[in-house]
């Protein structure tokens, strides 16, 4: 099982268009994935309103893990991905 | 022979004719749904359903605009998600028929979102939508709201709430009608302000078929169902005669026998703007800030207020705007100014009372004042209790203020809101207004008692009604030949 943790870079948090973002990325992925904040109970991260439920903050840290075949590259762009401030582009 | 003559109430003025399309109202599950007994079938249902919803507005996002696509997407998300889906089947599990366990998968996320606050407001919305659109596929009747437009639409409702008004593709909208409505309402202005025609309270508007050619009289209020070739004919003459009419006028607005009349339009945003600034109009009777903002979910920061105001300003340069501060609540909530619910809200907590208790929506009042000082002397604020830069009092003709009229010049008539730019000589009875301590808390439509007041009405000087109403001195200090020693009370 592949595991990161990351810290919420937008400055919005991660609700609206950047959990819209978060979650088409880890559908793309096709793999079981979930995050959630470290040592709690983690939720589906292809789902939109468990993610948008979890009300992670800008400057939080958010654990993601994931199964299957090329786990690790999907985390290390997901992970890529929540590191950007996702409300200032475009 | 044309067919069926609907007469309603025309509030924008033209001609046009075009296809109906019809504006679905919000659906809501049944009370008295059964308890499915092939609970299999009533899970697929509810899973066609969300799927449709998802097809549907992905749809409407790949021809949508920059601005509505990813809010499109994002709802198209949530009509996809599991978790919902998985709730709404455990609720057909329970024993819940398809469009009550929607519902209640629906409000199961609503009730975590709403306990969440803050940026989730507007999610719940959108979320509530999603549930409202699943609940009509699954009843098998049409989807709420403005369907996606393909060309030309005569749009036709109920009555449309602000948000979908103004969410309306402006291309492809060509006349409005609604069953309900009045001559104040948001459809009618957003239909003068789009240029549009719009006929308000016409009869048995919504069971006109989708599809159906309707000419619309924007001026008689006439809505004919079926029009003949004559009658098209004749708008298009008309319409061709009024464009070439309003092409040939210019210079300040007056009546025929010279009395002037200011030609200001009403805005709700940069693209108004734009279009209002290229006519040949005085400037702006009344910019509602709270459009710009319906659907944010945040507080814009001063950086994008800034930016929105100087874009609003800028085609207006040596014309006045007249600005209105955030008059949000009731039909207009704004997701980041939400103080909760409230027995009034169309006489509530807005405008001015809004700005003392949740103090960052002032920003827009201090940014309203900031952005445009340099270039524009003549703006107001919709309140003056802002410190220097708060010209004037309340926005609203204020029928109560200590005896003096209601605030506005006839020259202003037709500015919805009644937010006159105070003249040199008008100033004393502005004056009068600040230092009162009344709120400029509604929107000019009603004053408190809920009589409908019209545009001001002249008063002239040493008329009965100007004297009862002892407003100013001056003049008939002035008229009996004595010393100006006050200027109002």
């Amino acid at each position: 099982m592949a595991q990161r943790t990351v810290t919420i870079a937008s400055s919005v948090g991660l609700h609206a268009r950047p959990a819209a973002l978060f979650v088409e990325a880890a559908q793309e992925t096709g793999l079981d994935i979930e995050i959630g904040r470290p040592g709690e109970d983690a939720v589906d991260a292809t789902s939109i309103l468990g993610v948008m439920a979890l009300g992670a903050k800008h400057g939080e840290e958010v654990a993601l893990t994931a199964e299957g075949d090329g786990a690790e590259a999907a985390l290390d762009s997901l992970v890529a991905l929540l590191s950007r401030d996702l409300d200032a582009e475009g | 022979m044309s067919g069926d003559i609907r007469t309603g109430v025309g509030v924008s003025a033209g001609t046009v004719a075009g296809p109906v399309v019809q504006v679905a109202p919000p659906v809501q599950a049944p009370a008295d749904e059964p308890t499915p007994t092939d609970s299999g079938a009533a899970v697929d249902a509810v899973l066609g359903a969300f799927a449709a919803v998802a097809t549907d507005l992905d749809e409407r996002a790949a021809v949508a605009d920059d601005h509505a696509k990813p809010i499109l997407k994002a709802t198209a998300l949530i009509a996809r998600d599991k978790q919902l889906a998985k709730e709404a089947g455990k609720q057909v599990g329970a024993g819940k028929g398809p469009a009550t366990a929607i519902a209640a998968a629906v409000e199961t996320y609503a009730a975590q979102f709403e306990a969440l606050g803050g940026y989730f407001a507007e999610r719940v919305t959108d979320l509530r939508d999603v549930g409202s659109r699943a609940i009509a596929a699954v009843l098998g009747v049409p989807m709420p709201g403005v369907p996606a437009l393909t060309g030309p639409s005569v749009i036709v409702a109920s009555d449309l709430a602000p948000a979908e008004t103004a969410a309306l593709d402006r291309s492809k909208v060509v006349a409005i009608v609604t069953e309900a409505g009045g001559r104040t309402s948001h459809t009618a202005i957003l239909a003068a302000q789009m240029g549009i025609p719009a006929v308000v309270q016409v009869p048995g508007a919504t069971s006109i078929p989708a599809g159906t050619v309707v000419a619309v009289d924007g001026d008689s209020g006439e809505v004919t169902v079926d029009p003949d070739m004559a009658l098209v004919e004749a708008q298009r003459e008309r319409r061709e005669r009024r464009a070439a009419a309003l092409a040939g006028v210019s210079g300040p607005g007056r009546t025929s026998d010279g009395h002037p009349v200011a030609l200001l339009a009403n805005i709700g945003g940069v693209d108004d703007a734009v279009a209002a600034g290229a006519q040949d109009l005085e400037g702006v009777g009344l910019f509602r800030t709270e459009f710009v903002y319906l659907s944010a979910s945040t507080m814009p920061t001063v950086e994008e207020q800034a930016e929105v105001y100087r874009a609003v300003l800028a085609p207006f340069d040596g014309r006045r705007v007249v600005v209105r501060t955030l008059d949000a609540g009731a039909d207009k909530p704004l997701a980041f100014a939400n103080l909760g619910e409230e027995e009034n809200p169309a006489l509530g907590r807005r405008g001015l009372r809004l700005c003392q208790e949740k103090p960052e929506p002032d920003r827009l009042a201090t940014l309203g004042a900031g952005a445009g000082r340099a270039r524009h002397r003549r703006r107001r604020q919709g309140h003056g209790a802002h410190g220097r830069d708060g010209r004037g009092g309340g926005m609203v003709r204020l029928p109560c203020a200590r005896g003096g009229p209601a605030l506005g010049r006839r020259d202003d008539r037709g500015a919805r809101g009644g937010a006159p730019c105070p003249s040199r000589a008008r100033r004393g009875r502005l004056r009068l207004a600040r230092h009162q301590r009344f709120g400029a808390v509604h929107d000019g439509r009603r004053p408190y008692g809920g009589r409908a007041v019209g545009p001001p009405r002249p008063v002239a000087a040493g008329s009965a009604r100007h004297g009862r109403r002892r407003v100013c001195r001056r003049r008939r200090d002035r008229q009996a030949g004595g010393r100006v020693r006050r200027i109002c009370r």
